[in-house]
């Protein structure tokens, strides 16, 4: 059974195209162009894309910090399109959240860290001090990082020790959706495969939905269930990863695929069956 | 002593001063690379592989760099006793280099063909007055016709019309392409290429390392490649260095280092490293 947790439909978003102060027509770029796909519950969604692929677009789209241009995002089974109120707002707020790319610009510095995992409790009104302060704690055993560490400031952890702060604070409200705004693309690939498998064990462990946007095809495919492929704003390909990466249909697709730097000579082997025609476009 | 090298790092030791005294960085360094050799070196952020092949040019300001022992050997003459005019006359035209962010490596204020001629006129000299080998509009000539060349040759459409335009109006992988030109326009002996795709996207990456690696080969250019993308160290370099914490840990042909690596490091790098089967 499938059981739909977010559903794009016909989206649009573009900016610009207003007329400017001096009356110049502004150009209008089309960032997310006609989009339709739907995300299962508990599974991780990918979205591949290069930069100006409108992958991020589609992300604060989500989160409602843009409003659409034309179709429809239901979350939930709700329309966040119309939601206007502040208060249900808010509300929706607490479904979706974030972590951002790169970790030392998304931590306050002038916080400790408990501070920063706190926030969203406070933010949300959720529970009396001491319950906040034993879910912080015990966000913190979840991130796998030493209570000890809880009156630290940002700059006091190395890359991989801040982006498992910016984890917990992702899921400090029990969302059911995380967004994952390229995570580990600022960290060493020893430490990105300790915070995926971290993303891994807490998708596990409370049924979250991950939204997976990214550049890195080999981490899609040990990572994702379910992938989309844009490109200038349009939806390129979508299917399960390993059908894409099996049976690549599109071009764009194959170019990205061939791109993957590789080690193993079976690995190289198993990219080099994927031909590209030259005159397709 | 060896004389077959065009550049050796040997027992290279260097630190950083501060408050509480000099911290070790490059930790007993030796490498080594030879005339239209591909070298490249891997490690994670913090390894030095960046610190030691800045220290080649002396990058690296001084202090807080200390250079506490060992020596840099380019074509037998020992860098590090150099004085500055002499490294100025190195750089750009001996040894040069591209660096990790095309964005702020060109000048916003000068056009694509005015900083590509300034380094054919006047790379090395010791002032823009100082004399020129031949009749100014000769050279300029030359530096255009070399200009055009490069820039095709790193698959720039139209390059005549690109020479007149400004920084600002080309993509993040065309300045990369257009540094990468520039680097060469002196037919340098040896290029370090200091992660030179790391901020583009990844398509744009794999093509302007294969273009860049065709045009080191065919103008026999000697290149050190720093990256920490195993899969890509590969691909470019005959022998690779992976280094951890300042110093090499393994080295040897890429066949060798990424199929049968010996140490637990180069293991474990290659063990965390997503599989796509």
């Amino acid at each position: 059974m499938s059981d739909t947790i977010v559903e794009f439909s016909h989206v649009c978003k573009y900016f610009g195209g207003e007329s400017s102060l001096f009356g110049h027509q502004k150009k209008l770029v089309k960032a997310v162009d006609d989009v339709s796909f739907s995300i299962e519950r508990g599974k991780t969604f990918a979205v591949i894309g290069e930069s100006g692929s409108g992958k991020t677009t589609m992300a604060r789209l989500l989160m409602k910090f843009e409003t659409i241009t034309d179709g429809v995002i239901t979350v939930d089974g709700t329309d966040i399109t119309t939601i206007t109120e502040k208060q249900a707002l808010k509300e929706f707020r607490k479904k979706v959240q974030i972590v951002h790319q790169d970790p030392t610009s998304s931590l306050n510095p002038r916080k400790t860290l408990k501070e920063i995992i706190e926030e969203p409790l406070i933010v949300h009104g959720v529970g009396t001090k001491t319950e906040r302060l034993q879910r912080v704690k015990d966000l913190m055993d979840v991130v796998q990082l030493p209570q000890s560490f809880l009156e630290r400031y940002p700059h006091m952890l190395s890359g991989g020790q801040k982006q498992r702060i910016g984890v917990a604070r992702a899921i400090a409200l029990n969302s059911p959706i995380i967004i994952l705004d390229e995570p580990t693309s600022a960290l060493d690939v020893s430490v990105q495969s300790r915070v995926i498998e971290l993303l891994q064990n807490i998708k596990n462990e409370y049924k979250i939905t991950y939204f997976f946007i990214t550049h890195d095809l080999a981490l899609v495919k040990n990572f994702a269930d379910d992938v989309i492929i844009m490109q200038q704003g349009k939806l390129v390909e979508q299917g399960k990863v390993q059908q894409i990466f099996d049976h690549p249909d599109k071009m764009y697709t194959k170019k990205l695929l061939k791109a993957i730097a590789v080690v193993n000579p079976e690995e190289q082997a198993y990219l080099d069956r994927i031909i590209i025609e030259e005159d397709a476009s | 002593m060896d004389a077959k090298h065009l550049l050796e790092i040997k027992n290279l030791h260097i630190g950083f001063k501060n408050d509480e005294g000099v911290t070790p960085t490059i930790k007993d360094v030796n490498i080594h690379i030879d005339e239209g050799e591909i070298v490249t070196i891997v490690g994670e952020s913090g390894s030095g592989k960046s610190v030691t092949v800045r220290s080649i040019l002396k990058l690296i300001p001084s202090p807080p760099a200390i250079y506490t022992q060992g020596e840099i050997l380019f074509k037998g003459q020992n860098i590090l006793d150099m004085q500055e005019n002499e490294i100025r006359a190195l750089r750009g035209s001996e040894i040069s280099m591209v660096f990790q962010d095309p964005m702020i490596a060109l000048n916003p204020v000068f056009t694509i063909g005015q900083q590509m001629e300034n380094i054919y006129l006047y790379q090395g000299a010791s002032s823009t007055h100082a004399r020129l080998s031949k009749k100014k509009s000769i050279l300029k000539q030359e530096a255009r016709d070399r200009s055009i060349y490069l820039l095709e040759k790193m698959s720039l459409p139209n390059p005549e019309n690109l020479l007149k335009m400004y920084p600002f109006e080309l993509s993040g992988g065309m300045k990369q392409r257009v540094i990468i030109a520039m680097a060469l326009i002196k037919t340098p002996k040896l290029l370090l290429a200091d992660e030179p795709g790391t901020s583009l996207d990844v398509t744009v990456q794999a093509s302007i390392n294969k273009e860049l690696k065709r045009l080191v080969e065919e103008e026999h250019i000697a290149m050190f490649f720093i990256t920490h993308n195993l899969g890509v160290a590969k691909q470019l370099g005959k022998r690779t260095y992976v280094m951890k914490l300042g110093e090499v840990v393994e080295e040897g042909l890429s066949e060798d280092v990424f199929l049968n690596p010996k140490t637990d490091y180069t293991k474990h790098l290659l063990d965390v490293l997503p599989k796509i089967i």
